[in-house]
């Protein structure tokens, strides 16, 4: 009797697609992605608070579709995150399978489903599933000789996310490398010349980032730190980052060395400047425009590299690469582990919001210090609340976003509400002025109703008597 | 704009990004020394690579007491 068995592309999407969909919507939104939920809610201003963001609005414009038609909610919001992320495992292993064979493809399929950051960003509702996606899919297009495909999933890629358009040049450059043609470069051009009309707003990005962003200065570390996070992710215990790292250098370091020998296999470039050359556009691009080291968007780079990995793991034989095999697998297992029980979750914004909805009075106000956390908390919220004026901060809410979101600005006094509901939660980025107002709130009658981590929740009493009847 | 806070966190970013440059150039280091046991002494590396479990073992432990 003949036996049905599932193709391999069947066997890796089941996995993918469980691992994604498993606890999809336990956690509530954080920052980012409340952020984006406020671009697409359809009270904002769309195409401005587009335009006060530092992203292209592809992203934007596909999360606003399916919300629409599905709903919002957590769930509504990750899946189109979460479908992208099956796609590039199934890319993942179409790649590596068209350059290694059949043994090589499943294995990075399976690397890249089982990758904990991989997980994570396909059940994150932000672009970098999707940009991996279609740069995923320019490699493959390129590799199979479908330039049609390339050049949409390359305008795909440039209205995902700016750093796409690092992903172009250097898969376009590889790939005329490949041929030794000039011509080979037409398909990147006409790229291109669909991205000028976005061309303005990136540059201005680049001068916004420039005025004001997060990241460190750019050290040779730091640019090896994707390689750990993009793979791993952020959400492991503290003590086993260092023990998961050896491992992921080691594979790596051999890989490395592997590739070398690929210089004879220009079918191969293609993949390599995804892997390699996208990051090291970014780094030149950092060390002479503006640095905007932007870790995320280099997850594409980190599923190019499973298929470095699967290759090493494949080819490496004997006993060292039984040991090497075990040790990975040791590795991503442990990372799994850590993504579904995380020691850095998401936020909880509904159990914080708890004693304000418990202790909630007529004319009443939630008092948000900064747009990060009126963004973040509010709309979990749903309650009158008002946000204190603030200017651009190094977060890079601007004014622009902060309008179209219709978060209404006003000094505390001005909201005429009898009391105040104010959370104050510390972090690197909070500014001295920020400090300040703090410590004039104490000059108001006040009780401190939770402390959790490093914020801190008052309830402020801006007229007549202070109502006690809230216990702390 | 001042921020109070930013100096200590970017000295934290630093450090890890340090830590991580640093296990990267001890692993390659350990790697190369391999390579070289390999052509000198090609029973020893053998065993190296029999026990390369339990050495990770010892080394993972002795890196989770440093970094907790």
């Amino acid at each position: 009797m003949k036996t049905f068995r599932l193709p391999d592309w069947a066997k890796l999407a089941i996995l993918a697609g469980l691992l994604r969909s498993l606890l999809i919507a336990r956690e509530n939104l954080w920052f980012d992605e409340a952020f984006c939920y406020w671009i697409i809610n359809p009270g904002s201003n769309f195409w401005a608070a587009i335009r006060g963001d530092d992203h292209p609005p592809l992203w934007y414009l596909i999360e606003a579709a399916v919300t629409r038609l599905l709903g919002l909610s957590e769930l509504t919001m990750r899946l189109p995150a979460m479908l992208a992320g099956v796609g590039c495992v199934l890319l993942v292993w179409a790649i590596a399978r068209e350059l290694f064979g059949r043994r090589v493809g499943l294995t990075a399929g399976i690397i890249a489903a089982l990758l904990p950051a991989s997980v994570y960003f396909g059940q994150d509702a932000r672009m970098y599933s999707f940009l991996a996606f279609c740069v995923l899919l320019m490699v493959y297009a390129l590799i199979a000789r479908r330039q049609a495909l390339y050049v949409l999933a390359g305008i795909g890629a440039v209205y995902t996310h700016n750093v796409g358009v690092l992903f172009v040049l250097a898969i376009g450059l590889a790939y005329a490398i490949e041929r030794r043609a000039w011509r080979a470069l037409l398909p990147s051009l006409l790229i291109a010349l669909a991205w000028l009309p976005w061309a303005g707003e990136a540059l201005a990005a680049v001068g916004k980032t420039r005025a004001s962003f997060w990241a460190p200065p750019l050290s040779i570390g730091g640019v090896l730190y994707p390689g750990l996070l993009d793979t791993m992710g952020w959400r492991l215990a503290n003590i086993v980052q260092a023990p998961i790292a050896i491992i992921l250098i080691l594979l790596s370091l051999i890989a490395g060395w592997q590739v070398l020998a690929w210089r004879r296999q220009p079918k191969t470039f293609t993949l390599l400047a995804a892997t390699v050359g996208g990051p090291l556009l970014l780094v030149f691009f950092c060390l002479t425009i503006s640095n905007v080291w932007v870790y995320r968007a280099l997850y594409p780079a980190a599923l190019g590299l499973c298929v470095l990995w699967a290759y090493t793991l494949q080819s490496l034989q004997g006993e060292i690469g039984r040991n090497v095999r075990l040790l990975f697998a040791v590795a991503l297992g442990i990372g799994l582990l850590g993504h579904y029980i995380p020691q850095h979750p998401r936020p909880d914004v509904v159990s914080w919001l708890a004693p304000i909805r418990s202790g909630w009075q007529a004319g009443d106000v939630i008092y948000y210090l900064n747009a990060v956390d009126a963004i973040q908390f509010q709309l979990y919220a749903g309650l009158p609340f008002a946000l204190r004026p603030t200017p651009d901060n190094l977060l890079a809410v601007s004014a622009q976003s902060r309008e179209a979101f219709g978060l209404t600005e006003i000094p505390l006094r001005a909201t005429g509400a009898r009391r105040a509901w104010v959370s104050f939660g510390s972090n690197p980025f909070t500014t001295r002025a920020e400090l300040d107002y703090v410590q004039g709130l104490m000059s108001y009658p006040r009780i401190v109703i939770s402390q959790a981590d490093q914020t801190t929740l008052y309830l402020v009493e801006i007229g007549g008597r202070f109502d006690r009847t809230v216990t702390p | 704009m001042d921020y109070p806070q930013l100096g200590a966190w970017l000295a934290d970013q630093n450090q890890q990004a340090n830590t991580l440059l640093a296990l990267v150039c001890w692993i390659a280091l350990g790697l190369a020394l391999y390579c070289l046991i390999r052509k000198i002494r090609p029973a020893l590396a053998d065993r190296i690579v029999a026990n390369l479990p339990v050495l990770y073992c010892v080394l993972a432990s002795v890196l989770m007491l440093v970094t907790r």
